[in-house]
């Protein structure tokens, strides 16, 4: 048998979306690339308290989680200013257009509180069950889920969503030219 | 028309109060462009090095 190769296999292949989930937590490339290594050294050395046949990214999310958490706790107390930077930075990029689609989205998840956004990576990105998102941030299945909406309305408030817009009809523009 | 205080709904129903189904689903799909994107950026080698060297050091050491 071959365990060890089997378990590098899936290492190997919950890279992306490992990679994909520490970008969006930490909002920072360099940073997410240590949290993914350290995730791997941890996995690594831990490989025997995982059982084969339960879920790999699962178990390798809660890794990565707690390292993320465990930093943040420290580098909360060193970056004070960051929501103010954050901030200041979204409502640059709102008022300007609507290409940048994919840039405001990201700075508005990173105005999220932090357990609000993972809860919304989790379950709305990364495929995750409320069930599975709920062990891998060690609470209950209802905290997951009020989470999650919490993060959509705020996220809703900052990209400001409404009915209206979907339309395509914008009063505004009209009256411009009526 | 002023609309004073029409609304006599309990607040304990606020927090769990869904926002509108089509702006969830806007929601979402923005999220898996945003997330898409990530997960297509390439990997960096310094990962498969670390698991390729792990893994050696497995072998060498596991040998019974």
């Amino acid at each position: 048998m071959n365990d060890r190769a089997d378990f590098t296999a899936g290492l190997m292949k919950a890279l992306p979306s490992l990679r994909a989930f520490a970008i969006s937590l930490s909002g920072r490339a360099e940073r997410a690339d240590d949290l993914v290594q350290d995730t791997l050294m941890r996995a690594w050395a831990n490989a025997e308290s995982f059982q084969p046949g339960t879920n790999l990214n699962a178990w390798l999310f809660t890794i990565l989680r707690n390292l993320f958490h465990s930093e943040y706790r420290k580098r909360r107390r060193e970056v004070q200013d960051e929501d103010g930077v954050y901030a200041s930075r979204l409502s640059v990029q709102a008022s300007q257009d609507a290409h940048l689609d994919v840039q405001d989205f990201r700075l508005a998840l990173e105005m999220l509180p932090p357990d609000q956004r993972e809860a919304l990576l989790l379950v709305g990105a990364s495929g995750f069950s409320y069930e599975e998102a709920a062990d891998i941030c060690q609470c209950a299945v209802g905290t997951i889920k009020s989470r999650v909406n919490r993060a959509r309305t705020k996220l809703s408030e900052l990209l400001s969503m409404d009915n209206t817009e979907e339309l395509g009809a914008n009063p505004k523009s009209r009256s411009l030219t009526g | 028309m002023t609309n004073k205080q029409t609304r006599a709904e309990p607040e304990t129903v606020e927090e769990d109060t869904q926002i509108d189904e089509h702006i969830q689903r806007r929601i979402g799909a923005k999220l898996r462009s945003y997330y898409d994107e990530l997960l297509n950026e390439p990997i960096p080698g310094k990962f498969i090095e670390l698991l390729v060297k792990l893994d050696e050091k497995e072998r060498k050491e596991g040998k019974t």
